[in-house]
């Protein structure tokens, strides 16, 4: 279980203070598919980053099956990230020089898992979202779609119990955005807790809960 | 995780840091290019000046006598003005004395003088030409590596005369010619040096002692002795006690003296060396932060996947570390060239054998400065990929 419980985040801009999210309180059971909406800048990223160990609350708790992530130094958080979040970006940052099976690695490198082994469970999640021919591209020789299906890849690569997502549909066409969207619902019925907040009205479609959060507000969609 | 069925292929296999690194290679051709001509000058420089103390302390080095006797007070290796070897009187009986010691394996006695060439045909008004006579008594063929014989022979007799490398080479000189020094006429049976007997040596002439005596009407001394003994620090203790108003130097002792004369001139290169390496320094650590805020997307990214520091860390300095590498070999082959050059053109025109001496110690140290180098150049680029926050950067996307 994912609680967050009453965060808030303040920005400084300059002088002047920027509530990107205010009381913010939502709990992720393992296995749900949840989709946070709502327009740009109203604090979904924020919320995201705050969920996955990226960002500390300026005030407020998320608990990991009862424990304050807070209490957490830089190295614990990182571990973290390494073994229970997997992350999916809307410009899908994948390392340039890598080709895509070495960026869906780079998780399991990080964890010692043997090259051997990692080569195999790459290849395995690459064919899973299509992409066997194109092992060893590298991301410059992608589509956008495809780079977003080797980042969902990676994201998945730890068998993380949280993948969280942002946007990840928001730079694609439709073409793409159906592939990805499917590639969500097979890993939330493969036992993945999916979080993802997006604009797109048919990923949110996909959820089983649905949040919407305004100017830092976060609450039940209509 | 899934069942093993498929071996990873080599690259795959190699560290993150590694695969970023190589493929990194045209971002870091830059640093490796200015880098590389760096440490190749440095490197020069280097061998350059160990070319120049081994004109002084190579003869000492290679050849396999121990000690050498002086006059005391005086000195093979002068650094100040009026310094000098000084002389031994009674040569004869001081060196029969030292010959008498137990441990000692052979001892010559070395005289210098000069002494006027006379030519063969009468010529009015030209200047007497002079040479640096070496007056050796005792076989020096018995001391390993201390006859250094380019061509010929060494003496066998007093008429005979062995002609130092340069001293030929500026004469005109060769084997099978004779020299008129002093009105005697003496034949050149050899081209090289008795190594020791002189820090100029190369171009002086070599004769008998009794030769140098009889020519220059000098008595019966020498300027120093030098010995070879199976147990050199008994022998020089016992040179010491048995023969009055001695100094004895050994090896080590004339090669800290070289040094201490070299270090002086060197100065100002040195602080070239140190200037060309912070400057490269310098550069490749500005290369490197510059690098690092291009890639500040994939090290917030590698960061927010859960990549430990140490290995975003070690991004950098991987590449540093490949720029260090890479940079030795261009500088390698910048010095080796420049060598090549400076023996084949300066060195000749100088009238030396060789001003470049590098060896693989030489070029060992280089790599070890150009890893110094690397480390110190990555500190300021690897804090700053460290301090690269993931949030902001993910965000600012």
């Amino acid at each position: 279980m994912l609680e967050v419980r009453q965060v808030s985040r303040v920005y400084e801009l300059g002088e002047v203070p920027v509530h990107a999210l205010q009381d913010a309180s939502l709990r992720v059971a393992d296995g749900d598919f949840i989709a946070i909406t709502g327009p740009s800048g109203s604090g979904k990223t924020t919320l995201l980053q705050i969920m996955g160990c990226l960002d500390r609350p300026t005030s407020g708790q998320v608990l990991l099956d009862g424990r304050d992530l807070g209490t957490l130094s830089d190295g614990e958080r990182t571990r973290l990230r390494l073994e229970t979040f997997g992350f999916v970006f809307q410009r899908f940052h994948l390392v340039s020089v890598l080709t895509a099976i070495e960026n869906v690695a780079v998780p399991l490198e990080a964890l010692g898992v043997d090259a051997d082994e990692r080569y195999e469970r790459a290849r395995e999640l690459l064919e899973q979202v299509g992409l066997l021919e194109r092992i060893n591209f590298p991301p410059a020789r992608l589509s956008g779609g495809e780079r977003q299906r080797v980042a969902i890849a990676r994201a998945a690569a730890n068998q993380p119990r949280f993948v969280l997502a942002d946007e990840p549909t928001g730079a694609l066409h439709s073409e793409d955005k159906a592939r990805v969207i499917e590639l969500f619902r097979r890993l939330n019925r493969a036992g993945q807790t999916i979080v993802m907040v997006t604009h797109d009205p048919e990923m949110a479609r996909l959820a089983d809960h649905r949040m919407e959060i305004r100017d830092g507000v976060l609450r039940e969609a209509a | 995780m899934a069942a093993v069925t498929a071996r990873a292929p080599w690259t795959f296999r190699q560290p993150l840091v590694v695969r970023s690194s190589l493929r990194r290679w045209r971002t870091t051709l830059g640093m490796v290019a200015a880098v590389g001509l760096a440490l190749g000058m440095v490197m020069t420089m280097m061998a350059m000046i160990g070319g120049s103390t081994w004109l002084y302390v190579g003869d000492y080095q290679t050849s396999g006598a121990d000690l050498y006797v002086l006059q005391r007070g005086g000195t093979l290796v002068p650094l100040l003005p009026g310094e000098g070897l000084g002389s031994l009187d009674d040569a004869r009986h001081r060196m029969a004395q030292a010959r008498g010691l137990p441990g000692v394996r052979a001892v010559v006695g070395v005289v210098a003088w000069p002494l006027r060439r006379t030519p063969d045909v009468p010529v009015r008004r030209l200047p007497p030409e002079r040479f640096l006579a070496i007056g050796v008594d005792g076989d020096a063929g018995a001391i390993p590596n201390a006859l250094d014989v380019r061509s010929g022979r060494w003496l066998e007799r007093d008429d005979e005369v062995v002609l130092g490398p340069k001293l030929a080479r500026q004469k005109g000189l060769a084997v099978g010619d004779t020299v008129t020094l002093e009105r005697r006429r003496l034949a050149v049976v050899g081209v090289g040096k008795l190594r020791g007997a002189s820090l100029a040596g190369d171009g002086a002439a070599f004769m008998t002692r009794r030769t140098v005596q009889e020519l220059g009407h000098v008595g019966d001394r020498v300027d120093f002795l030098i010995v070879d003994a199976a147990e050199p620090g008994e022998t020089a203790a016992a040179l010491a006690s048995q023969i009055v108003s001695i100094d004895v130097w050994d090896r080590g002792r004339i090669v800290a003296a070289i040094d201490q004369l070299m270090s002086r001139s060197m100065t100002i290169w040195r602080m070239v060396i140190g200037l060309a390496l912070f400057l490269a320094g310098v550069f490749v650590s500005s290369m490197l932060s510059r690098s690092v805020i291009e890639r500040s997307g994939e090290l917030a990214t590698l960061r927010a996947i859960g990549v430990p520091a140490r290995t975003i860390a070690s991004l950098v300095v991987g590449d540093a570390t490949l720029v260090a590498v890479l940079a030795t070999l261009v500088g390698i082959a910048i010095s080796r060239l420049l060598g090549f050059w400076l023996d084949r053109v300066l060195a000749a025109s100088l009238n030396m054998d060789s001003i470049y001496r590098a060896d693989a110690g030489l070029f060992a140290q280089a790599f070890l400065v150009a890893l110094v180098l690397g480390a110190l150049a990555a500190i300021l680029p690897t804090r700053r990929a460290l301090a690269v926050e993931p949030a902001e950067v993910l965000r600012e996307s």
